[in-house]
């Protein structure tokens, strides 16, 4: 061992940071180039209107697969088989939901925002409705951001072992300060441009990876699964369902209440929502999230089988020898079936994912802050478009300094913890808001209010208490025990909570719904016209 | 002053206003059209995961049955989970392409035309 303990040698470090600074050179370009020209509102926004469906479903696959999803799936697969492969369906399952009952009405209705959408349905009393949404929405991404900037770091720990305070600062600044480079100058069209440039990427590397696993084993699935489960260390175990999850009872409930904040969770994540606005008709949004489902659901598949290639060809023990997240399967996998090649390839690849995701949920915060907070919130619409751009470059830097503090001081927090948190919040405040003024016809402001912040304090309080906080050794505070919530997700409790909070908020209001404006919205919903 | 004559503006017949035209779809079709697939759809895929994650969690043995070779139902049920995922996706953009979106669209067009007209008036 030389003093670079990582799992991959530093020397392979060049051939990944050559190919990574292409793909930065490339998309700073890009994004200089079609920065939006004159400061246009719109444009800011949501960029080209006129993409072709594939690159519009490229845009969200690149703004949803994160680095969590790379790194740390393809180690869950890796060490715990069923489980892990079972967590994945529920990555993909999602995008049913964002398919058919959220994307086409919401692109109807909206504008920039999700405020857009929902103050029309309460027009007197958009101000408040509109200041709670862009809270949940800031702290939604706020959290997911800072997921993507610890994934930088955990991604150097791969190369470098264990990075000082001093490596890890500079990580965390140089990718906070790229992403904000993206969001503040190229806005939505450079950001679109990453992450097109990011998915294409995905699929090319994935595939390469996936075709040299299965012919290390004369393309016998029964042949990688009879591996797999041999070298795991677990023998018939690893396909069983328990490894990850079923300890307990009480394991058995987090994990479903993390499936439930999955499945609901993607159509309320502040970046998914403002990519869902940015195609030109309905028309164009449906065939864009049909390839979306098509590429997240393939990317999905192939996670799992590289996770049980890594299990079969590398063996768990050498994974959990360098890094007992499983985090370093994938790149060991990729040292063994490509060499070195495949390695840089996949180190750049997840540096794009951290880049590119980070920049989505970045544009998405501060057009949340810039929009619903600053231009309606606080100046009630009267802001023009000059000014309005102005201050969401600003906010996108702000949103980025406040993601790079947190992560500084929250490095090894586990990051896919956090990710589950922010989907835990997104489907207990913003989705059963979503959901109500899309189809309830009685729907009110108060009920809003109820749902959005009641639904973002029960699960910020079940956090709070939970084994995340603390109690246990992996906890942010291992020596506090404060953990009365058994579940690491609160997502079981609060989605329940949200949705009956906004039900109560509504029927216990003084005020009654606008019932006849809600037909004409509906209509809106249903043809886009108007 | 605008120095160029208005163009003649087309006038419904007297006594017939163009808002009085009734729409040529209910709205209330397209919501039936619109959700009587998509919820039965979504609560299936979404509710056949959260019933495959229940059943992993509290019957693992039945779950670890070994269906062919290394394939054992819990694993079969993964995977068909991800054909349902595809399959709904597809059927649910061929029957908006086909059913929903010539309603919608002769809806739209009908809502232009006397939006228009209103806004002449």
């Amino acid at each position: 061992m030389t003093a670079a303990s990582g799992a991959i040698p530093l020397s392979h470090l060049r051939l990944p940071l050559v190919l990574f600074l292409t793909f930065l050179a490339v998309t700073m370009f890009t994004a200089v180039i079609n920065s939006p020209h004159r400061d246009e509102v719109s444009e800011f926004y949501l960029g080209s209107r006129k993409l072709s469906p594939l690159k519009y479903g490229m845009a969200m696959c690149g703004d949803y697969i994160s680095a969590a999803t790379l790194l740390g799936s393809t180690g869950l697969v890796c060490l715990t088989g069923y489980d892990g492969l079972l967590y994945l369906v529920g990555t993909a399952i999602g995008w049913i939901m964002v398919l058919l009952l959220i994307a086409e009405p919401l692109r109807n209705t909206g504008l920039f925002t999700l405020g857009d959408t929902v103050a029309q349905r309460m027009r007197d009393r958009q101000r408040p409705v509109r200041l709670a949404i862009g809270v949940c929405a800031l702290i939604v991404s706020v959290l997911y951001l800072v997921a993507q900037l610890s994934a930088s770091v955990a991604l150097l720990a791969q190369f470098t072992g264990m990075p000082g305070s001093t490596a890890r600062t500079l990580c965390v600044a140089l990718v906070g300060l790229l992403v904000v480079f993206y969001v503040a100058v190229g806005g939505m069209p450079g950001t679109t441009f990453i992450q097109i440039a990011k998915t294409a990427l995905l699929v090319a590397v994935v595939a390469v990876a996936v075709v040299l696993v299965l012919r290390h084993f004369a393309w016998s699935g029964g042949g990688l699964l009879d591996a797999a489960a041999a070298n795991s260390g677990h023998g018939d175990a690893y396909l069983r369902p328990g490894l990850r999850f079923g300890a307990s009872t009480t394991s058995k409930l987090d994990f479903l209440s993390l499936a439930l904040s999955m499945a609901l969770g993607v159509g309320g994540l502040p970046h998914i929502v403002m990519r869902l606005l940015s195609p030109g008709t309905a028309h164009q949004l449906r065939t864009s999230v049909l390839w979306t489902v098509g590429l997240v659901g393939a990317v999905c598949l192939a996670v799992g089988v590289l996770g049980l290639g890594t299990a079969a060809i590398v063996g768990t023990d050498t994974v959990k020898a360098g890094d007992s997240t499983g985090n370093s399967a994938v790149l060991l996998l990729a040292q063994s079936v490509g060499g070195s090649l495949l390695v840089a390839a996949f180190s750049c690849l997840v540096f794009a994912t951290i880049l590119s995701v980070a920049a989505g949920v970045t544009l998405a915060a501060a057009s949340s802050l810039a929009h619903d907070v600053y231009a309606y919130g606080v100046r009630g619409g009267r802001v023009e478009g000059r000014q309005e751009v102005a201050v969401a470059r600003v906010s996108a830097g702000a949103v980025g300094v406040v993601g790079m503090l947190i992560a500084l001081l929250a490095w090894d927090w586990n990051a896919a913890s956090l990710a589950f948190l922010a989907f835990a919040i997104a489907a207990s405040s913003l989705v059963p808001t979503i959901f109500y003024t899309l189809f309830w016809p009685r729907f009110t402001a108060a009920g809003a209010l109820w749902g959005l912040y009641g639904g973002l304090g029960c699960s910020l309080l079940l956090v709070v208490f939970s084994p995340f906080i603390s109690s246990t050794p992996a906890s942010v505070l291992p020596t506090a025990h404060f953990a009365w919530f058994p579940l690491q997700n609160p997502g079981i409790v609060s989605v329940p909570v949200g949705f009956l909070l906004g039900w109560l908020g509504t029927v216990l209001s003084p005020r009654s719904a606008d019932v006849a404006g809600y037909r004409e919205f509906e209509e809106r919903c249903l043809t886009g016209a108007g | 002053m605008n120095p160029y004559p208005r163009p003649p503006v087309h006038r419904e017949p007297y006594g017939t206003p163009a808002t009085a035209a009734p729409p040529p779809v209910d709205p209330r079709e397209l919501r039936r059209l619109r959700l009587s697939f998509a919820t039965p759809a979504a609560v299936g895929v979404v509710g056949g995961y959260l019933l495959l994650v229940l059943l992993s969690g509290f019957t693992p043995g039945l779950m670890a049955t070994a269906l062919w070779g290394r394939l054992t139902f819990g694993l079969a049920l993964g995977l068909a989970l991800f054909g349902a995922l595809f399959l709904t996706a597809w059927r649910y953009h061929r029957h908006m392409r086909t059913r929903f979106d010539p309603l919608a669209d002769a809806l739209r067009a009908h809502r232009d035309r006397t939006g228009a007209e209103r806004s002449k008036r």
